[in-house]
């Protein structure tokens, strides 16, 4: 059966597979068209740049009526992300519009490691040092890159030997 | 991992990139709904100038546009009925105009190839043969190539009822139909009628061939094949896309059909909207059966249905081209059938390892698209221990971050 969610998810696959924005690529699980996995590439000229920073999107028939549930599976330092891994950000909350796509929502999420809002602070921690000491931020979010690079077992390992980062 | 791309859902990413076909993914996109991306339906218009389905439009509750965020109100909703017929033409066109496109970019290809491949036989030949087409047919290949080229193209004229249109008249085709003429099928236009009928040369009507002196002594008007035939094809065609049962199978409709399968008429009033908060389940039932509408369910489930056959009869009287009431509820138990599918839930640890080589693939897709720096630092593949950047905590490589990456904002 071809709802109009399903369909409209195809079109967006095919969208961002023919002309994906830069650093951003994402596919459609091969058994299950509502969930996706992203990966954003850390922008240039930010704390994130090099990050491989990989995301798992949860889509609802409500689609895109309503958006879908985004989250970092890795693991990150960012004013606006909360411990695990979900976004504050206000076009998939209340400012969300149902023409928004898949590559409308990496792109925004792209340009908000570009730009935190340490107003809306979903990490408080990360809010203050972005705030007020930026070079332990920075050192902190270096961190999260270096940890995006490794494989799932590695991150595992490393999660129970040092427990401190 | 990519069969999701095979299937039939049509899309502007169909046609080639602007640089090959200029506007055409623009014009495919434009005449989609920003919301559900289908070519519209029943298209509908608020002030800002954006334009919607009709059945899209109904669930914005947010009083604004959900391109611009200009503010709109339901009362300010009016239908389209011009992007409507632009709409129904390009519904039409859209196989055609792909089909022609996606020739022209297969020749192209197999010019490139020709072009990239070293002379077969005799240098002259092929230097000649690129330089004017009409020699190519001199090499048995290259005619293969263009009469094929030919006999797309005319049997979809043919098909389309375009071939007084001239489409292959322009550019470069022109020699391809020279060419074509000299193998077996003429590629006259005139393919796709009979040969007992000829253009008129002073209206360029379709006449019978016995008759053609008889018409053109009548100043063009007797023995003209008859217009109201054609409208009834185009028509049966239009029928054949919409589905609508009037049209598209006229032969179909008996008398065994009832009232629920004719289109909704004219003259139907838009039902009204319902304050839900004070009504009991029992009224709710009552009011679903006078639809006619199942009224099994809670409550919620009760009052959903209600309001969503609401949207879907009020969305279809925006249509010229209008679903019968029995496709209304087709379409009401497949919103149905799909908003019970629960949310996936996801084990994310046991995610990621699993899905460990589609994120690797993701990964290298993501760093071929990301924008090119001036200097690329050590590579990631290297693993962390080729970085500079230490993970634990020793304040001195601080510094050492800081300094590589002189463009970075830090406070003072």
């Amino acid at each position: 059966m071809s709802t109009n969610c399903r369909r409209r998810l195809i079109r967006d696959f095919k969208r961002l597979s023919t002309d994906p924005p830069g650093g951003i690529s994402g596919s459609p699980c091969p058994d299950n068209i509502m969930l996706w996995n992203a990966v954003i590439f850390g922008p240039a000229d930010t704390p994130f740049e090099d990050g491989t920073f990989k995301l798992l999107l949860t889509f609802e028939e409500t689609y895109p009526t309503k958006p879908p549930t985004v989250k970092f599976l890795s693991r990150m330092f960012h004013p606006n992300v909360y411990a695990n891994g979900e976004l504050c950000l206000d076009i998939l909350q209340n400012r969300w519009s149902p023409t928004y796509d898949v590559a409308a929502i990496l792109t925004s999420i792209q340009s908000l490691l570009h730009d935190p809002n340490p107003n809306s602070p979903a990490n408080a921690e990360a809010a203050q040092l972005y705030r007020e000491n930026m070079k332990e931020y920075v050192r902190r979010v270096r961190a999260t890159v270096e940890e995006s690079w490794l494989d799932p077992e590695e991150h595992e390992k490393m999660a129970e030997g040092a427990s401190g980062v | 991992m990519s069969n999701f791309l095979d299937e039939d859902v049509p899309s502007p990413e169909d046609f080639p990139p602007p640089s090959n076909a200029p506007g055409l993914r623009e014009l495919d996109e434009a005449l989609r709904c920003n919301i559900c991306k289908e070519l519209y339906s029943a298209p509908v218009t608020i002030p800002c100038g954006h334009c919607f389905c009709s059945l899209e439009l109904p669930r914005l509750a947010k009083q604004e546009c959900p391109v611009c965020r200009a503010p709109a109100n339901e009362s300010q909703i009016r239908k389209n009925a011009k992007l409507e017929d632009a709409v129904r033409a390009w519904n039409l066109a859209r196989p055609l105009v792909l089909n022609l496109v996606k020739e022209e970019e297969r020749r192209r290809k197999r010019k490139e190839a020709r072009q990239s491949t070293p002379p077969p036989v005799d240098g002259y030949r092929n230097r000649v043969g690129q330089a004017s087409p009409k020699k190519r047919k001199l090499s048995p290949q290259t005619d293969g190539e263009e009469s094929d080229v030919v006999e797309v193209t005319a049997s979809q004229l043919a098909k389309s009822n375009l071939a007084g249109f001239g489409i292959i008249e322009d550019k470069g085709k022109r020699r391809t139909r020279s060419e074509g003429r000299s193998s077996s099928p003429p590629p006259r236009p005139s393919s796709s009628k009979s040969p007992q009928e000829a253009t008129c040369p002073s209206c360029g009507k379709m006449v019978p061939f016995s008759t053609i002196n008889d018409h053109l002594d009548s100043g063009c008007k007797l023995y003209l094949k008859s217009d109201a035939k054609q409208k009834q094809k185009q028509k049966d065609g239009w029928g054949n896309i919409f589905g609508n049962p009037e049209t598209g199978s006229s032969k179909a409709k008996g008398k065994g059909r009832s009232r629920e399968d004719l289109p909704i008429e004219d003259t139907a009033e838009p039902l009204p909207k319902v304050s839900y908060g004070t009504l009991k389940p029992k009224r709710l039932k009552e009011m679903l059966q006078e639809l006619d509408l199942p009224s099994t369910g809670e409550r919620d489930v009760l009052q959903a249905r209600h309001q969503r056959w609401i949207i879907i009869f009020n969305a279809n009287l925006d249509a010229s081209e209008r679903k019968s009431t029995n496709q209304l509820k087709q379409d009401l138990a497949a919103w149905e059938k799909a908003k019970q599918s629960k949310k996936p839930t996801v084990d994310e640890k046991k995610y990621e390892r699993e899905n460990h080589q589609v994120y690797a693939d993701l990964i290298a897709r993501a760093k071929a698209s990301a924008p090119p720096k001036a200097q690329p630092r050590s590579s990631p593949n290297e693993g962390p221990l080729s970085s500079p950047i230490s993970v634990d905590g020793d304040s001195s490589s601080d510094t050492a971050t800081l300094d590589e990456k002189p463009g970075m904002e830090v406070d003072p």
